[in-house]
């Protein structure tokens, strides 16, 4: 597990206010939304603005990457990376 | 996609055979209707039927018009499986030398209607000449652009669905007056035109069927109804930036409409014409002189809009058991119908500058709207269908200092707001379109908000094809549903949410405005709930305004139906 990883789950619990749920309860691998961890679009919208204020990425809902992007931990992170990169 | 030919006669058999063989050397179905013809032209027509190669003749009684039998053809057509039908007359004035280039027109924008654009020879009569550009003057007012530059000619190849729904919805002119309605009625439903330069002579010995006074009384009597269809669809046309329906130009990316980018300019000129048209006729003849002229207009969609009138005398029911002072008469949801032609009058007369500050009644005798919503603080405005908003907007986005971002649901809203900063240049509006809120712009409006610039969304509707979530709450009476997203938007954008409206009263406007809260606050645990509070308080402020003017409610469709997605408009 990467340590941007980590940081992004505290980020999302932080964020997103989820009391019972801890750092290692997330899988990296784990869909965010509807069924893994069962956030719902306005958790998405919510995360997205977080998001872009802390680690400075452009999100373009238009992009119909967006959907890949928020799929997981694991994804978030890689992209996160790569706007970082670029 | 499968295209025919289609060849309305009446009386024309000299060059029928050569028009027909023409037609099938392109290797078209034909379909032949005989308008009800004399004996002669009637033993022509029998002789060419001839289904084995292709060529169908159908004969109607009685003369029925053009509008009669080219519809005939289009059903028989599409009966017989064709997409699309190449109308050409039977007199031989269509240069059938073109019929590729449009079929090749047809195939690339199956959508669109493709008409020929003549480029006439000296043999045209002077009168008919001016006659045409009569019709251009007004097809151009009719459709508020420069969209269609030729209404007249026949030769086109025509989307048969799109063309038998407007027949079957709407009716049509049935003579001289078809053509140029039939196109006007596809553009409002948002089927592109596409011109193809033709030539078209009037050949030495050719029977005209123009018949010069009826023929053009016809014509006067079609403007009247279509330029009374364009006012009506007025507001729709504004709410979705400048276009009387969603544009179909899902064109296949291999496939780019020819020098689409020239011809949105061209709209925008001709919008922004129309517009001026419209607020010189304000200024010059006045308020009263427009409603004269609206009174009938009015009393026509009256007493054709049945679903309008129903929801309007189902809502004034409900309206007066909830205590407003009103009988639910036919002559009171006359009167609802003609506040609504008023409404988009006063929008366009905002829009021109014609309605100014002095034109507000403020409460508490403030001297500016700003004295009680502050202007450097970011606000969200929840709004709805409901007297006027738009004239508020027109008057406070004058102020430099200010500035307002729009949210509407629909498309090319962004082509209206150019047109709107053509008129109105100091003008701090930002239309915005937002089919579906995601974190763009949500991300986009919060650096907004933060720079302490308003935003403003109707709260009444859901959005079409809404991802849009709903929630239950009473108004008037009986739940009825509302959208979520202003509600999640406003939480979002963490910043005081106002409920406002603004209703004409008199001869000026009122305001009023009501804070729902500092900043909205929506828990995981109860989301739903909060919203659903956050939308009772919002119904229930509302329905107390509108219980006061219950006449200045525009949502002219069932309010409080059960389940439906799409029910904007």
């Amino acid at each position: 597990m990467t340590s941007l990883e980590t940081e992004l789950k505290a980020f999302i619990i932080e964020t997103l206010n989820l009391e019972d749920v801890q750092v290692d309860d997330i899988d990296s691998t784990e869909a965010l939304f509807v069924d893994g961890l069962g956030l719902d679009s306005i958790d998405a919208l919510e995360l997205g603005v977080a998001l872009q204020k802390k680690y400075d990425v452009r999100i373009d809902a238009k992009d119909e990457n967006v959907k890949t992007h928020f799929a997981s931990v694991r994804n978030l992170a890689t992209f996160i990376q790569s706007e970082k990169g670029a | 996609m499968k295209i025919c030919a289609l060849i309305p006669t009446y009386n024309h058999h000299t060059v029928l055979a050569d028009v027909v063989a023409k037609a099938r050397s392109f290797d078209l179905s034909v379909f032949i209707i005989d308008d009800g013809s004399n004996a002669q032209t009637r033993q022509v027509v029998a002789n060419l039927h001839d289904p084995d190669h292709g060529v169908f003749c159908h004969r109607l009684a009685h003369n029925g018009g053009k509008g009669v039998a080219v519809m005939t053809g289009m059903k028989l057509a599409h009966q017989a499986g064709f997409t699309h039908a190449i109308q050409i007359d039977a007199d031989g004035q269509h240069d059938l030398d073109r019929i590729p280039e449009m079929l090749r027109a047809a195939r690339n924008a199956p959508d669109a209607l493709v008409t020929g654009l003549p480029v006439y020879d000296d043999s045209i009569p002077t009168g008919r000449k001016i006659g045409r550009w009569v019709t251009h003057f007004w097809v151009w007012i009719e459709t508020l652009s420069f969209a269609i530059r030729d209404s007249m000619c026949g030769f086109r190849v025509y989307p048969l669905a799109q063309s038998l729904a407007v027949w079957r919805s709407e009716g049509l002119g049935k003579k001289m007056d078809f053509d140029t309605e039939l196109m006007v009625r596809l553009y409002w439903r948002g089927v592109p035109v596409i011109h193809i330069p033709t030539k078209v002579t009037y050949p030495d010995g050719n029977i005209s069927n123009f018949r010069m006074w009826k023929d053009n009384v016809l014509i006067s009597a079609m403007h009247t109804r279509l330029v009374f269809g364009m006012i009506w669809r007025l507001p729709g046309y504004f709410r979705r930036g400048a276009t009387f329906a969603p544009r179909q130009r899902d064109f296949a990316p291999d496939n780019p409409p020819v020098s689409s980018e020239h011809w949105s300019e061209i709209d925008e000129r001709g919008m922004y014409l129309g517009m001026r048209f419209l607020g010189a006729v304000y200024r010059y003849f006045g308020r009263r002189f427009c409603l004269a002229v609206m009174m009938p207009i009015i009393f026509y969609f009256y007493l054709t809009g049945k679903n309008a009138r129903r929801a309007s005398h189902d809502f004034l029911i409900r309206a007066q058991k909830a205590g407003a002072n009103i009988t639910p008469t036919r002559m009171n949801v006359f009167r609802h119908f003609m506040r609504f032609g008023e409404s988009a009058l006063d929008k366009i007369a905002a829009w021109c500058g014609k309605l100014g500050e002095g034109n507000l009644d403020l409460p508490d005798d403030a001297e500016s709207l700003f004295d009680y919503l502050p202007r450097d603080q970011a606000v969200v405005l929840l709004v709805s269908h409901f007297g006027n908003m738009e004239l508020v907007r027109a008057i406070a986005s004058r102020d430099r200092d200010f500035r307002v971002n729009v949210l509407l649901h629909q498309k090319n809203a962004a082509r209206f707001g150019r047109v709107l900063r053509k008129f109105a240049p100091e003008s701090q509006v930002d239309l915005i379109e937002v089919t579906d809120i995601g974190p763009d712009t949500a991300i986009m409006l919060r650096e907004r908000v933060d720079r302490g610039e308003w935003v403003v969304i109707a709260a009444d509707r859901i959005a079409i094809g809404a991802r849009d979530k709903t929630v239950l709450t009473p108004f008037l009476g009986e739940d009825a549903q509302f959208p979520q997203g202003p509600f999640i938007l406003a939480y979002l954008l963490q910043c005081p949410v106002y409920a406002a409206a603004a209703w004409r009263s008199g001869k000026t406007f009122r305001i009023a405005w009501h804070k729902l809260a500092d900043q909205m606050i929506l828990p995981r645990a109860n989301r739903q709930a909060e919203i659903t509070k956050y939308a009772s308080a919002y119904a229930q402020w509302l329905e107390k305004i509108v219980v006061n003017e219950p006449l200045q409610w525009f949502n002219f469709y069932d309010f409080w139906a059960k389940k439906k997605a799409d029910n904007d408009q």
